[in-house]
């Protein structure tokens, strides 16, 4: 679900969230999580028009369940330069997939949990921590073996 | 100081479980009971009992959507012990909310 190559800190200057969600939904489609880009993308941006995903502390969760997922994947996005996410400066950006036929009971506790530890603070300052994709990575594929 | 709450979101995938871990961790800080319901992708965990719900001081029910068994707090709202509220501002503002709560 946590894949190295979808997992990045980035000094990479965004303009606006559907730059980074097209950005994320690229990896993942390089990373074969996807099947149709632009039917994700839809997806995701559907979603974020129902209320933004910016959950505060610099986090947003943007997310899309669609048929275009093959396999349920967290693209993960540290950024060394903030971004403004509607109401809210972020620079950690987690974009979750989910199949919208099979919904997989392994996969959506490891996505409850990775929503529980956003919540904690120690967890955050561990993610803000990191300064490499590698460290960035282990912080967060831990949750996997949990 | 007893605290229940539910927490929904639409798709049952993130904000579900933040709220939750929101509102645990405030109640945990302040020393109160509390337990919190969810019902997400995963269908409906930590389940209120009828005594979860008789015992608490203040209910919570942080959802986007309708619930499963939403009649089970009917009793507390007549009695004015309910807040209601979107699953994010819970998120954002755990603390301002369990002061909410508190003073019911």
């Amino acid at each position: 679900m946590f894949t190295k190559e979808i997992v990045n800190v980035s000094d990479q200057q965004f303009q606006d969230k559907r730059e980074v969600i097209s950005y994320l939904a690229d990896l993942a489609d390089k990373a074969g999580k996807i099947t149709d880009k632009k039917s994700y993308v839809e997806a995701v941006l559907k979603r974020e028009e129902v209320v933004s995903t910016a959950i505060g502390y610099s986090v947003a969760i943007p997310h899309g369940e669609s048929d275009a997922v093959k396999d349920t994947f967290v693209a993960c996005l540290k950024l060394n330069h903030p971004l403004q996410w509607d109401e809210e400066q972020v620079n950690l950006i987690f974009m979750i997939g989910v199949p919208l036929a099979s919904r997989n009971a392994e996969h959506l506790r490891i996505l409850a949990m990775l929503s529980r530890h956003l919540i904690k603070a120690d967890f955050r300052q561990q993610l803000q921590d990191a300064k490499t994709s590698e460290a960035f990575y282990d912080c967060i594929s831990v949750l996997e073996e949990e | 100081m007893k605290i229940v709450a539910v927490a929904a979101c639409t798709t049952g995938i993130a904000h579900t479980y933040m709220a939750q871990e929101a509102i645990e961790q405030e109640c945990k800080k302040r020393g109160y009971d509390y337990k919190v319901e969810t019902q997400g992708g995963m269908g409906i965990e930590n389940e209120l009992e009828e005594d979860d719900i008789a015992s608490a001081d203040a209910v919570i029910l942080a959802v986007a959507i309708g619930i499963e068994g939403e009649e089970r707090f009917e009793e507390k709202e007549e009695e004015g012990k309910v807040i209601t509220i979107d699953p994010s501002v819970v998120i954002k503002n755990p603390a301002e909310i369990i002061d909410q709560a508190e003073k019911l």
